[in-house]
């Protein structure tokens, strides 16, 4: 039974982890910078001490390396998470992860689309919205294929699981073609940003990055938290909700936007990285349970927790050099994915 | 309350219901029974909003359903579908709850706790309370859907609110079929309206005062129960030879 100690008992747990990962991962690396330096560095900037007396170059290792890294990373866990809970959601199948189902590599489709083409993309968009192309390109690549794999994988009312794995499938196929086109007509120094897409990382972290993603993640988080009874009463099946006065087809849209906005914007700044959406939501309801008011911000916050350790995890093994994050959330997820599939392939093996 | 005005649905130019014209007055039982195929879930569905309907109109209270704002309706009007999506392991105490999701006058959350416990009590599922949902028996959940349709449809005043259930008996066991109609008969008693699809045809008899009949998509026969159930017309229906006899000097008939 989850009572209410349990579930104040993970929230708590998940911050203090979090925070620690957090600091842990500001203070590694090939400039090792002690947690003392790290506390007063930050309570400098924010005006607390007037003089300080640690080596400048920690200060700008610090600030314009490790932190927008390290919160980019939370930023990315916290948004893949969350979109994997609630495509969860929305296919009513705890095997979904926008990785399978191809949702992250249309969203890679289109970040590099907007690359080959930022010129004439420069040439339509706002100037304003000059920053945002790439982004948007994503947003608009996943969308796409979310609402492909949705309609394919529907049989009569019901998602089935084969034909969503299938539609998955050919749908990685596609944008891997699409890539693979765009690899062989790009230039040098345009297949170099390309190459970290299939295995992602957090290389590419500076303020601006930080702060559009916080924009693209923050706003879906806080729209799909409000929608948290609805997705519940969603849980019950397409008629059940109907009969239960939800507005069923709107809610489905609701869903499939903020998760490939949330999905569209970690794959346009750190690539693919696979298996958090899957994981996180399963790890959380096994503690906390399914209910949304409470799945929701779990899954955010173990995301980010994942992926920051993954990082940690990434820039530690083969210190200096580091590891694709992809290679350490898919050496996680992947076992994790074969214990689910056996445990279903009982479960349904004895008649359920 | 219930005006189904010479409806028609077709799927793929194949007739699912033809020309259904019934009328549904308040505080009416009805059960609809009729072979495998005749159209008894489509027509469910058709009259609950469900489906889009090719021709003609529902009208609910005077006003045609479609016209209806979907909150609204939920709160007249509660449905128990044969469907079972649910894969995630929500407790038995949360999905009565979702029962109570569309309900404009909710009281405080321990009034809102209390009223679906008692439900859950009247469906013998006092002990099941927290228990986790997907881990139960095929009766067991059927009866944690049907205390989730029936917190919807829980109120002071019945006389303006209708349950539609569909084949709400299946996977219960005898006692728990023979609770069931009477807990849906002291509902009726206080006002509710029930449209039910039955299979069994002696609880249809027993429990219900109108009696729509379907075979083929069309409607055989619609009236009160006594008129309506005749030997002649079972046998016809169902093509097999059956008997009706009056049990221990009671008024409703048996069939066997």
């Amino acid at each position: 039974m989850i009572n209410n100690f349990k579930i104040r008992l993970f929230f708590l747990s998940m911050i203090i982890i979090l925070f620690i990962l957090l600091i842990v991962g500001i203070s590694f690396g090939p400039v090792s910078i002690s947690f003392y330096d790290i506390f007063i560095i930050i309570f400098h900037k924010l005006g607390f001490f007037e003089k300080i007396s640690v080596p400048e170059i920690n200060e700008i290792v610090l600030l314009n390396i490790r932190l927008p890294r390290v919160i980019l990373g939370a930023l990315v866990g916290l948004a893949l998470g969350t979109s994997g809970a609630i495509l969860q959601g929305l296919f009513r199948n705890p095997l979904v992860d926008p990785g399978f189902i191809g949702v992250s590599s249309g969203a890679a489709v289109g970040a590099m689309f907007a690359i080959l083409f930022t010129q004439f993309l420069q040439l339509i968009f706002w100037s304003v919205l000059v920053p945002f192309i790439l982004p948007i390109m994503a947003i608009i690549g996943s969308f796409i294929t979310t609402i492909l794999v949705y309609k394919m994988s529907k049989v009569s009312g019901k998602t089935n699981i084969m034909t969503m794995l299938l539609s998955g499938i050919a749908v990685n196929a596609i944008s891997g073609s699409v890539i693979g086109l765009f690899v062989s007509i790009s230039s040098d120094v345009q297949l170099r940003s390309f190459t970290f897409w299939t295995l992602g990382g957090l290389d590419n972290a500076d303020w601006l990055v930080v702060f559009l993603t916080s924009i693209f993640v923050f706003v879906p988080l806080v729209i799909v938290f409000k929608m948290r009874d609805e997705l519940d009463i969603f849980m019950l099946g397409d008629s059940e909700a109907h009969h239960l006065g939800l507005n069923v087809e709107s809610l489905k849209k609701k869903i499939i936007l903020m998760s490939s906005v949330m999905v569209g914007i970690s794959v346009s700044f750190c690539g693919m990285i696979g298996f958090v959406g899957l994981v996180t939501p399963h790890l959380v309801r096994l503690f906390i349970g399914p209910k949304h008011k409470l799945l929701i911000p779990g899954a955010a916050l173990l995301g980010a927790i994942i992926l920051s350790l993954s990082d940690l995890i990434a820039k530690s093994i083969i210190a200096p050099a580091q590891l694709p994050l992809g290679v350490i959330t898919s050496a996680i997820g992947a076992p994790f994915f074969i214990w689910l599939i056996i445990n279903q392939k009982k479960r349904f093996s004895y008649g359920e | 309350m219930l005006k189904v005005k010479s409806i028609f649905f077709k799927v793929r130019n194949k007739i699912i219901l033809d020309d259904i014209s019934i009328n549904v007055e308040s505080g009416d039982m009805i059960s609809i029974i009729g072979p495998n195929g005749s159209g008894k879930t489509t027509m469910l569905k058709a009259i609950s909003n469900e489906i889009p309907i090719t021709k003609g109109e529902v009208l609910f209270h005077n006003k045609n359903i479609l016209n209806w704002d979907i909150n609204s309706l939920a709160n007249k009007k509660a449905v128990l579908s044969q469907s079972n999506n649910l894969v995630f392991p929500f407790s038995v105490i949360d999905i009565v709850k979702m029962g109570r999701f569309p309900i404009k006058n909710k009281g405080n959350q321990i009034q809102e706790e209390n009223l679906c416990r008692k439900i859950l009590e009247i469906f013998d599922l006092g002990d099941y309370i927290n228990q986790n949902y997907i881990t139960l028996s095929g009766g067991e959940k059927q009866r944690v859907q049907l205390a989730r349709v029936v917190a919807q449809i829980w109120s002071d005043d019945y006389s303006n609110k209708l349950l539609i259930l569909d084949e709400p008996t299946s996977y219960l066991d005898i006692k728990h079929q023979y609770s069931l109609f009477s807990f849906l008969k002291n509902l009726n008693e206080k006002g509710l309206t029930i449209m039910m699809v039955l299979h069994d045809l002696n609880h249809a008899i027993a429990n219900s005062n109108k009696i729509v009949v379907l075979k083929n998509s069309k409607l055989i026969s619609y009236g009160e129960t006594k008129e309506v159930i005749t030997e002649k017309l079972i046998n016809k229906v169902f093509e097999i030879d059956l008997k009706l006899i009056n049990y221990n000097g009671k008024d409703t008939p048996i069939i066997f």
